[in-house]
């Protein structure tokens, strides 16, 4: 699969943002081994040192772990990750908002599509 | 390394010179059938040696055709491996210029002696195959070779049996470095249009052959009138003091000059080429 | 500190009088690292590697490989990818293979047959019999093959399939090593831009703009693409 990144956004932050949100979204498992730089290089097709980049970012945020000689596993620290993924959906949410007045939604039409929507729960 | 880049360069040019080689052997079966015929029937009436003759002719031409044969695929593999777009790996390999050249040298004197011995070879099974009753047309050749292996070993004290070894010592010498000389002045002139000329390099090259043809013509003209003129010259200063030894030396001493300057001039060509190579290469 | 791959000074190069190529060149480079040099058509890029190589020789200044002055020695340690193709047609491609493992101690056979395998190339086939996109490829496969330290590629990836040059790039990256680096030149800027460490940006035989690739989003919001069509308006 080739990875097309955006014409906007530095290439290892794009990647920092992926990455996160497969760790959030349970693509890699928790406490699992995390791939190598090498594979990730490849799957990405991106230069190695852009992944050492993302990947040292990961781990400052906590939701990675490096043990050296071993390698890189995704944190079994939930809350942790809880709070990530609290962070996450609020960033998320803030954009739609954020959006939604850029397009002249208004609160209302907004939580009229909001009760209607079959999707949420 | 000049072992790897002579393999390559060898390789390169035997693929087709064997086959032109060995034609050339099998041809001169032919020829010397044919002329095997012509000597043991020529008083036969109403035959026509047509196929005999044709046979001669061909031999004839596929002689000089290894020849030329040898001398292209030489200036081939010069080309292409030097000034083609093959040059940008030929360059860029961890070998010294000066053992790139030496190696395509070497590959030319090689096939400038595997061709003369071929000829030679093909000759000799022409002579071999002449009936020995009827060898009136051969016999003036082996009887003066005959001849002289008598004199030399029979009639000749043996304190100047030397000289003679000298000479042909001296012959062969200069049989090497003429075989030399053709390939060294054939990949002169190429280095010399493919480096020089920007546009047309094939036309150039072919031009500073033909140049070179002249040259050499005239060159060979005057050295043979020259020469001519210094056997008059000396024999009219030294008629007097002109003893065998004088002779001996003068004979050495006339081969050892010949040794000399198609030395030089050998050496001379190399480094052009050489010199070429280094500076004046500009792939495009 | 260690040794720079590559370092060049004072490069000078001229075709003709008063029309240098390069002037007063000066270039560093350190293990690791792949750099796009970028430019446009005449700016003295080709020459640059051409120069490296071994193919030209410089009027004045300096090249060192590892810290050694570029000689025929030095081309062991450096894999070159010129633009266009430098086979003898009549070689097959297992004779390349041979050829090179001949020439060059570095070369890794088993990685080349592999790479052969993966497009799909036959080994046993004539190269004069291979189109000029295939040409390009086992050319390509032959110097990546090489453990080098320095790897100079001229255009790379200019005249292949977008499938191509996607193995293409995967395979340069696959390549990296702490101790080898890659100078590629290119005119697609924004396929080479997520491989690259470093770019330069190269004009009338000069360096006027570089930096790493990545810091370039961030700092000026733009993308190396259109930066570079900015900057070379």
């Amino acid at each position: 699969m080739i990875w097309k990144f955006e014409t906007v956004g530095s290439i290892s932050g794009q990647i920092v943002s992926t990455l996160r949100n497969k760790i959030l979204c349970g693509e890699y498992k928790i406490g699992e081994q995390f791939p190598t730089v090498r594979s990730l290089a490849s799957d990405f097709a991106v230069n190695p040192n852009i992944i050492q980049k993302s990947l040292s970012v990961l781990e400052q945020e906590g939701l990675l772990i490096c043990k050296t000689t071993v390698g890189r596993f995704v944190t079994d620290d939930k809350t942790i990750l809880e709070k990530a993924r609290e962070e996450y959906k609020k960033s998320f949410i803030e954009a739609v908002l954020n959006k939604s007045a850029q397009l002249g939604i208004d609160k209302n039409t907004l939580i009229k599509y909001i009760n209607e929507s079959e999707v949420l729960k | 390394m000049m072992k790897k880049c002579f393999k390559y360069d060898f390789s390169y040019v035997i693929k087709t010179w064997w086959l032109a080689a060995v034609s050339l052997v099998l041809i001169s079966f032919g020829a010397g059938w044919g002329f095997r015929n012509i000597t043991l029937y020529s008083a036969a009436p109403n035959r026509h040696f047509i196929l005999e003759y044709g046979l001669i002719v061909v031999y004839i031409i596929a002689a000089g055709a290894l020849g030329i044969l040898t001398q292209v695929l030489l200036s081939i593999r010069l080309y292409t491996n030097f000034y083609s777009d093959e040059g940008y790996l030929t360059f860029t390999l961890p070998v010294k210029r000066s053992t790139l050249l030496k190696s395509k040298v070497l590959c030319g004197f090689v096939f400038e002696l595997l061709t003369a011995l071929t000829i030679i070879t093909s000759i000799v099974i022409i002579l071999a195959m002449v009936p020995s009753e009827h060898k009136e047309y051969f016999n003036l050749l082996q009887e003066t070779i005959c001849e002289f292996i008598q004199w030399f070993i029979l009639d000749i004290p043996n304190s100047e049996k030397i000289w003679f070894i000298l000479y042909l010592f001296e012959m062969f010498l200069i049989g090497i470095l003429a075989l030399l000389g053709i390939c060294t002045t054939l990949y002169m002139l190429i280095t010399l249009g493919a480096t020089l000329v920007k546009k047309f390099k094939i036309g150039a090259i072919i031009g500073f052959i033909v140049g070179a043809d002249y040259v050499f013509s005239i060159i060979s003209v005057a050295a043979g009138i020259s020469f001519t003129l210094w056997i008059d010259a000396a024999s009219y200063l030294f008629e007097d003091k002109m003893n065998v030894t004088t002779v001996f030396w003068i004979v050495l001493f006339m081969f050892f000059a010949l040794i000399v300057i198609l030395s030089t001039v050998i050496t001379l060509f190399v480094n052009i080429t050489q010199g070429l190579i280094d500076r004046k290469l500009n792939l495009q | 500190m260690s040794v720079p791959v590559i370092e060049c000074k004072n490069l000078c190069k001229s075709y003709k009088k008063n029309f240098p190529v390069l002037d007063s060149f000066d270039f560093s480079l350190e293990g690791g690292k792949i750099m796009g040099l970028l430019g446009p058509n005449g700016c003295g890029k080709s020459t640059f590697l051409k120069l490296i190589s071994g193919l030209l020789i410089a009027d004045s200044g300096t090249i060192e490989i590892c810290g050694i002055n570029r000689s025929e020695e030095t081309n062991k340690l450096i894999s070159y990818l010129p633009e266009r193709p430098y086979f003898n047609s009549k070689m097959t491609v297992e004779e390349m293979i041979r050829f090179f493992k001949t020439f060059y101690d570095d070369f890794d056979e088993l990685t080349a047959y592999k790479m052969l395998s993966d497009m799909s190339i036959d080994s046993k086939a004539q190269l004069k019999t291979l189109s000029k996109g295939t040409k390009e490829k086992v050319q390509l496969i032959l110097v990546m093959s090489r453990r080098a330290k320095l790897f100079l590629l001229d255009e790379p990836i200019g005249g292949v399939d977008p499938a191509a040059r996607d193995y293409i790039l995967r395979t340069i990256i696959g390549n990296y090593s702490e101790d080898a680096s890659v100078i590629i030149t290119t005119h697609l800027i924004a396929d080479i831009e997520p491989i690259i460490d470093n770019f330069a940006f190269m004009k009338n035989g000069k360096i006027f703009m570089s930096g790493v690739a990545d810091e370039v989003r961030e700092n000026t919001g733009k993308s190396l693409d259109v930066l570079f069509r900015e900057v070379f308006k």
